[in-house]
């Protein structure tokens, strides 16, 4: 096989046919979530933010000898975040940015209930909103908010052109036939979840030596993690009962550890074996779970990776036997 | 290009022009006559493949990545100092690139063929390539140093996604799109352009699970003498621990010391505190999606009125097995001011 040969095999696999109810059902889960997580942050605490404390460059965060993180110079930032609207409008109000969360949780929930709108302008309004104010955060030290999956995945749906439906037309999509069209768009959004756990497989690769792949303390980052919260500190484990079954099994960090870091190099298989999706998300599932096991949540991606579960053929399986149940 | 006037000498301006002209002829090849360098003259790839070109581009980078390093790490007036195993370590990546790269510049039939055979993606070839990623992990200790040599082994899939993705016009642009922002993130050590960035990093933790525990943060102490952690979502809608404060001492100087803010932040947010709410459960309560770092153990503040805190302090406290604080150390004291 040659390299062209690879590529056009990409690109067939691109446009495979798919069903546009499953794609607005994961329009659904963005938007809900997307206005569930802006719900559960307070950017009116923004408004209160001395303006000189912005922008803070994410390579300091970091020591030299770890994590880098090279691009993040503040005038880019301030122009990929849309915060160069500070320029014109000055610094925001604690209530405007209260108002602007609560506008984003209304597109949010507009955009599953009724769908992109017209001219897709809910999606592309909740992205532009969505990357703003998260922006803060970004801007202020904290780079990651297991939200990077959301926005390529909104993104996808600003940019792809599927059929839409508000919630209550879903019943007409159901027996619709599969079109490229929202073929293309599934292959995007599976793309967006290879690009995240693809590159964090090369940073396992660049970043480590293959030994240290069997070095990362896990069951005992958990163990210190629950012994802290027992000590009343501020951050920990939910389901600490849970976690401390693993306590005392270091022997699971030469299983657990490089069988995720195996997934994110092959998580490309996800794209051209579609059957494997299923496996990728419950394995993904337990992987961000233990995660918490060490404090650093990842619920979002634990929710979104359901998304990509074919849901109208479960509907259909289910609709089918309740038929034939009906006819015996 | 000019040359150097022979009768006014040859001036250190001269000799860095030159140089430049020399490194830039050999990394890209050159298409300007040249009656003193034939060879390099006879050496032009423009019209070569794209990834052919950047694989050269790639292998001849090395040495001279490697010797601006090794400058870098030796002048004083940089932020870039790496450890003296980097430091050798850069140094033989500089010997070992170079002949490599002269190889490549003297015999260009052997990148020829290395390219024509990574380029039918013979499968032997392409792991072998991909193979040599493992090597800047094994011979550097710093990370940037490791990312940046795979990101120049990955220069010509870089170049080959983007030759597709000029190929291919008829395929939607959003599938030509996706290998060339992988491979772009890929190559750039550190790429962050929010809210996008390089994925998870690599690292690991060696713990080793002694008698003792420490906690660290801030504390709030009333003015009856008791104290509380302070939780670090009073920061949201920066909720992983640490970062916001961190932030703010970057900027310490500009924005005065932290312990004010805090204040100004906590009497924000006290009347959710004291119903029981973190600031991130504001609207949603017990609903609310978690905060980042994993938010437990919300103390009573019902004692702690932002009118009764006497001090905020930053300290780390060292436990014993019995639950037993044997230490107390405190980084950073803020005295709040009475009314």
């Amino acid at each position: 096989m040659t390299l062209n040969e690879a590529y056009a095999a990409y690109l067939k696999k691109y446009d495979t046919p798919h069903n546009d109810f499953h794609v607005n059902v994961i329009r659904i889960f963005v938007g809900v979530l997307f206005a569930w997580k802006v719900m559960s942050r307070d950017f009116g605490f923004m408004g209160i933010v001395p303006h000189e404390f912005f922008y803070f460059y994410p390579i300091e965060i970091y020591p030299p000898k770890g994590i880098i993180l090279i691009t993040g110079i503040p005038i880019l930032m301030e122009l990929v975040t849309f915060h160069w609207i500070h320029w014109i409008t000055g610094f925001p109000s604690e209530s405007v940015l209260t108002w602007l969360q609560f506008a984003l949780a209304a597109l949010g929930i507009l955009m599953a209930v009724i769908g992109r709108g017209p001219y897709r302008i809910f999606a592309i309004a909740a992205y532009v909103l969505a990357t703003y104010l998260w922006s803060f955060e970004f801007l202020s030290g904290q780079e990651i908010d297991s939200a990077m999956l959301l926005f390529g995945m909104l993104l996808v749906l600003c940019l792809c052109g599927y059929e839409d439906r508000p919630v209550w037309r879903f019943g007409q999509l159901i027996r619709k036939p599969e079109t490229v069209a929202a073929g293309r768009a599934f292959s995007a959004i599976l793309l967006v979840f290879i690009l995240y756990y693809g590159l964090s497989g090369y940073n396992k690769v660049a970043d480590l030596t293959i030994t240290e792949w069997f070095s990362y303390n896990l069951i005992q980052d958990i163990e210190v993690t629950l012994r802290r919260q027992e000590l009343g500190y501020y951050f920990g484990a939910p389901v600490p009962q849970f976690f401390a079954l693993f306590v005392g099994h270091e022997w699971l960090n030469y299983i657990l550890v490089p069988m995720v870091y195996i997934s994110h190099l092959s998580i490309f298989i996800m794209f051209f074996r579609r059957r494997h999706i299923l496996k990728f998300a419950a394995f993904y599932t337990v992987f961000h779970f233990f995660a918490e096991g060490t404090s650093i949540s990842f619920t979002a991606y634990i929710v979104i990776w359901w998304a990509l579960i074919d849901w109208r053929g479960l509907f259909l399986r289910k609709v089918a036997t309740e038929v034939s149940v009906a006819a015996t | 290009m000019p040359q150097p006037d022979l009768q006014r000498g040859f001036s250190p301006g001269d000799f860095a022009r030159e140089l430049l002209s020399f490194i830039r002829r050999f990394i890209g090849g050159s298409t300007v006559p040249d009656a003193v360098s034939d060879r390099i003259v006879s050496d032009r790839f423009v019209s070569m493949p794209l990834a052919l070109r950047m694989l050269r581009i790639a292998l001849r980078a090395i040495p001279f990545a490697a010797a601006c390093l090794l400058l870098l790490d030796v002048s004083r007036y940089t932020p870039f100092h790496f450890s003296r195993p980097d430091h050798y370590a850069l140094l033989w990546v500089f010997l070992a690139g170079a002949v490599v790269a002269l190889v490549s510049f003297w015999a260009p039939r052997l990148t020829l063929g290395a390219f024509l055979a990574l380029w039918d993606l013979r499968i032997a070839c392409l792991v072998g390539y991909l193979l040599l990623l493992l090597v800047p992990p094994l011979l550097f200790e710093a990370v940037f140093l490791r990312r940046l040599f795979d990101g120049i082994l990955l220069l010509p899939l870089l170049a080959a996604v983007w030759m597709q993705y000029r190929r291919n016009v008829a395929a939607p642009w959003l599938a030509r799109a996706f290998p060339v922002a992988f491979m772009v993130m890929a190559v750039v050590p550190g790429f962050i352009l929010p809210p996008y960035y390089q994925g998870i990093a690599g690292w690991t933790t060696s713990i080793t699970l002694g008698d003792t525990v420490t906690l660290f943060g801030y504390q709030l102490e009333n003015d009856a003498g008791e104290r509380i952690w302070l939780t670090h979502t009073i920061f949201a809608p920066v909720t992983q621990a640490g970062r916001f404060a961190f932030a703010w001492e970057s900027r310490e100087a500009e924005i005065g010391p932290i312990g004010p803010f805090i204040m100004k932040a906590y009497r924000r947010t006290y009347p959710w505190l004291k119903a029981g709410y973190m600031p991130h459960q504001r609207y949603l309560g017990q609903l609310a999606y978690a905060s980042s770092t994993y938010a437990t153990n919300l103390p009573d503040h019902s004692n702690f009125p932002p009118e009764r805190i006497v001090r905020i302090q930053k300290v780390e406290l060292t436990y014993d097995r019995a639950g037993k604080v044997v230490r107390r150390d405190v980084y950073g004291d803020y005295e709040v001011p009475r009314p």
